[in-house]
């Protein structure tokens, strides 16, 4: 009984400090938070160690690791966000006890050997979408996150009508059909298969419980069951969500067993313990029960609650999004097609980026500006869901680090804010021709007021106008006059990506030309 | 002997009498143009506020605008994401002590807004207005979504008919302007008239249409009943974002008016000095324009100027 609190309560906390940083929706949360809680996650605490050497992130993954050597796969019922939420379904939806199933060994096996060996040639591409912390942050953020924001919007609009401002509107897009099919379908998925069999997904999916479970084998602490005392009726079986145990064999299969100690407290007479093991993992026989857990009722119910919940908040969410105005004659316009998108400042080259994004959505759900919105094809195949700068949703603020701050798996650079505001993602492409000031000669300008280098300048036209101009020199690619440039529907200026981020020049700073004054010029 | 209470209340009454009074016949407003000046220029000092505190006096101090229970809009320039050094939003020490004047004369709710460039809350942040604001008594108010802006039709607006303005713009009994003066890459200063582009919800709207002329439409909808403009540090070039400190100058001003096209003028005599494009205020277009429909002074000839020098 105590181990078993003891993993409930530590399981609960985890998902809910998880869920206090995916909805931190007001940026509240210190980001050395999300930096310890993120490092403890296996595969992004590896991959930043394949990124950047042994830092005090690796520890995450070691410690993981260790963890396993001693007490089996620890990891999964304590820490792992995707399997606590699967517990959590199966206490609320099962209807049903669980039953003893045969491992599906070839199916696991296979799937980590191609996770592995995809992984060594390029990188995170089924790590997207295999790795239980990547799958349930996208959940989080892409997904759910969206329902705290409509919610928020709601409450902060309903105080205002009192003018009340101490809540306020969050601006946020609601995603993309794709983003949110993608985010919400999967988790979805894995949710209702733990709501019937438990943690079938983690022992037949997920290449993080097949490895930790090659590695419990050899763990120091394991459960086992005392043959003597052992009176074979069954209730272990029926308890483990695993579904690993075959007590009319007396036996456990330790690669699939996730340390939930449920059997241990169920036992009536205590024949299973979780103690010091000698020998080998005992591997089990194959069974000949045959699982059949059918209830219809169960799913549909579910499916209807889960629609309940679902649908008001995100119409409500998608009504959010800001009218937009458009020039009516957008035939006059010249063309652009953008050949590259940016990636964000920090992930230093294209390739290097998409082989270590696990495409987690914590950036995305972080990012200040909402500049950082998840791929569809802007990457390829191999980037789906990774982040890429939407200069239509926003732009880089010059002096922000964040997303780099908060990526757990290094593919993002920490920068400095000194190191930041030269890293150019991008550079700037005018095309006058679709300017307003070409177009109507009247004056506009929004451009160069909020380049933050100058690199869109304005120069003289006629009539003692002013039109922009640009050095890319010493351009950064941040997307700020993409984004505020009123033409529509094609903008007259544009950030093209860099493949390769570069060091910008630094503006030239003038002298100033005069002092203070002295007497009024009036 | 009259108890306290007695005394209190006979004053009271009597001072509701000369309220009712004073309310039936205006005679300061028959006075104000004449006693005041339409500009107090201040210069020197040791900030913004302190300027701020001695200029105000020459317009009758701040209880000749905010009255005890009336709810004021303070409008500072919050637009950027920048620290209080570069000169890119108003000082935040001038918005704190125009707060807590407001505050001092009675007003129930000092509420402070922008409808930031940057993404906003950074902007409130590290403007430093947003600490200032909330130290003295004032409440910052968010801008960052279409649901707190109403529609409002611009009377004699002629590129501007309606817009969506922030509704503690169109419903606050008291309306300050507390702009920066700083040079502006598109037209080519912003001081008051400019800094009224933070209260409506889509201020690229204007950019597409005849950006000029829409602040000029905007400044006849609501005129602020006073301007305040900081002009202590001001950014001289690579406005109105600014790249480095070197881009402002020092010149310790702060101008005061009623009129808020004459403040702007002030504004752009003081740019005059670094800007080869202007020589006067009407060049300015949206001054000119602005000048033109009758709603402020725009020639600093036909004003009365007070101007100030403080010991800094």
């Amino acid at each position: 009984m105590k181990l078993k609190r003891f993993r409930q309560i530590t399981a609960v906390t985890v998902v809910f400090l998880f869920s206090i940083i995916f909805f931190d929706i007001y940026g509240l949360v210190p980001h050395g938070v999300q930096r310890v809680l993120t490092s403890f996650q296996f595969i992004p605490s590896l991959l930043f160690t394949f990124a950047y050497g042994v830092t005090l992130v690796s520890a995450g993954f070691i410690v993981v690791f260790l963890l396993t050597l001693l007490s089996g796969r620890s990891y999964c019922s304590f820490l792992c966000p995707l399997g606590i939420i699967q517990d959590l379904s199966s206490r609320i939806f099962k209807r049903k006890k669980y039953i003893f199933m045969k491992e599906m060994r070839a199916v696991r096996y296979t799937i980590l050997a191609v996770t592995a060996a995809v992984t060594a040639v390029w990188g995170s591409l089924l790590l997207v979408w295999l790795d239980p912390y990547s799958l349930f942050g996208r959940f989080m953020g892409n997904f759910l996150n969206k329902f705290i924001l409509a919610l928020n919007n709601a409450a902060a609009e309903f105080l205002l009508n009192h003018n009340i401002f101490s809540l306020y509107s969050v601006n946020g897009s609601p995603g993309t059909v794709f983003s949110v099919i993608v985010s919400a379908v999967p988790v979805f998925l894995i949710i209702i298969v733990a709501s019937r069999y438990g943690r079938l997904y983690c022992n037949t999916v997920c290449p993080v419980g097949t490895f930790l479970g090659i590695v419990s084998r050899f763990s120091v602490v394991k459960i086992g069951i005392n043959s003597d005392t052992c009176l074979h009726c069954g209730i272990c079986d029926r308890s483990c969500k695993s579904s690993c145990i075959d007590s009319a064999e007396g036996l456990v299969d330790f690669t699939r067993c996730v340390s939930c100690f449920n059997c241990v407290s169920m036992c009536p007479n205590g024949s299973i313990s979780f103690e010091r093991r000698y020998g080998k993992a005992e591997s089990l026989n194959d069974s000949n029960r045959k699982s059949s857990p059918s209830e219809k009722g169960a799913i549909s119910r579910f499916s209807f609650i889960t629609g309940m919940l679902v649908m008001p908040p995100w119409i409500s969410a998608l009504a959010v999004e800001n009218k937009k105005l458009f020039m009516s004659d957008g035939s006059k316009l010249v063309k652009f097609t953008r050949k590259t998108v940016s990636s964000p400042p920090g992930s230093v080259e294209r390739d290097r980026f998409n082989e270590l994004c696990t495409s987690c959505s914590l950036c995305i759900t972080k990012c200040p500006t909402r500049v950082l919105q998840p791929a569809v094809m802007h990457y390829g195949m191999r980037g789906i869901m990774q982040p890429y700068m939407d200069y239509s949703a926003g732009y880089c603020n010059y002096d922000c680090t964040l997303c780099g701050s908060v990526c757990p798996t290094g593919a993002i650079k920490k920068l400095s804010v000194e190191k930041k505001r030269v890293t150019s993602i991008g550079k700037v492409i005018f095309i006058k021709e679709n300017c307003i000031t070409f177009q109507q000669e009247t004056v506009c300008g929004a451009c160069s007021e909020h380049c933050p280098t100058k690199a869109v300048y304005m120069v003289p036209y006629k009539n003692g106008l002013v039109i922009p101009a640009t050095d890319r020199s010493i351009c950064i690619g941040c997307g700020a006059c993409e984004n505020v440039c009123p033409v529509r529907p094609v903008k007259a200026i544009h950030v093209e990506g860099e493949l390769k981020h570069t060091v910008a020049l630094k503006p030239a700073e003038k002298k100033s030309d005069q002092k203070q004054g002295d007497e009024f010029p009036f | 002997m009259l108890s306290r209470r007695e005394f209190i209340k006979a004053g009271a009454e009597k001072l509701a009498g000369l309220l009712a009074f004073s309310a039936l016949f205006p005679f300061g407003k028959l006075f104000a143009d004449s006693r005041y000046p339409d500009l107090v220029a201040m210069k020197g000092g040791k900030g913004p506020d302190e300027l701020f505190r001695k200029g105000i006096e020459y317009l009758g101090g701040i209880k000749s605008f905010v009255s005890r229970g009336q709810s004021v809009l303070v409008k500072p320039n919050i637009g950027w994401d920048r620290t209080p050094a570069y000169g890119a939003n108003t000082s935040p020490s001038l918005v704190a002590e125009i707060v807590r004047q407001c505050r001092k004369a009675g007003a129930a709710r000092v509420f402070v807004m922008d409808h930031t460039c940057d993404p906003w809350k950074s902007c409130y942040r590290n403007s430093g207005i947003e600490d200032a604001v909330k130290s003295s008594g004032g409440e910052m108010v968010p801008g960052n979504s279409m649901s707190y802006y109403k529609n409002v039709s611009v009377k004699n607006g002629r590129s501007l008919k309606d817009v969506l303005v922030h509704k503690v713009y169109a419903d606050s009994d008291v309306i300050i302007n507390v702009p920066v003066l700083k040079h502006h890459s598109s037209t080519g200063m912003t001081a008051s008239m400019k800094n009224l582009m933070g209260v409506v919800w889509d201020r690229y709207a204007w950019h597409r249409e005849n950006l000029h002329q829409c602040i000029a439409d905007f400044a006849g909808f609501r005129p602020p009943d006073l301007t305040v403009i900081d002009a202590y540090n001001v950014m001289t070039r690579n406005g109105p974002r600014g790249y480095s400190r070197s881009d402002s100058i020092n010149y310790r001003y702060l101008f005061i008016s009623k009129d808020q096209v004459a403040a702007d003028s002030a504004g752009a005599m003081v740019l005059s000095k670094t800007s080869p494009g202007i020589k006067k205020p009407d060049d300015i277009e949206y001054i000119a324009l602005a000048g033109k429909a009758g709603l402020g002074k725009s020639s600093m000839k036909s004003m009365k100027i007070a101007r100030v020098s403080v010991q800094s």
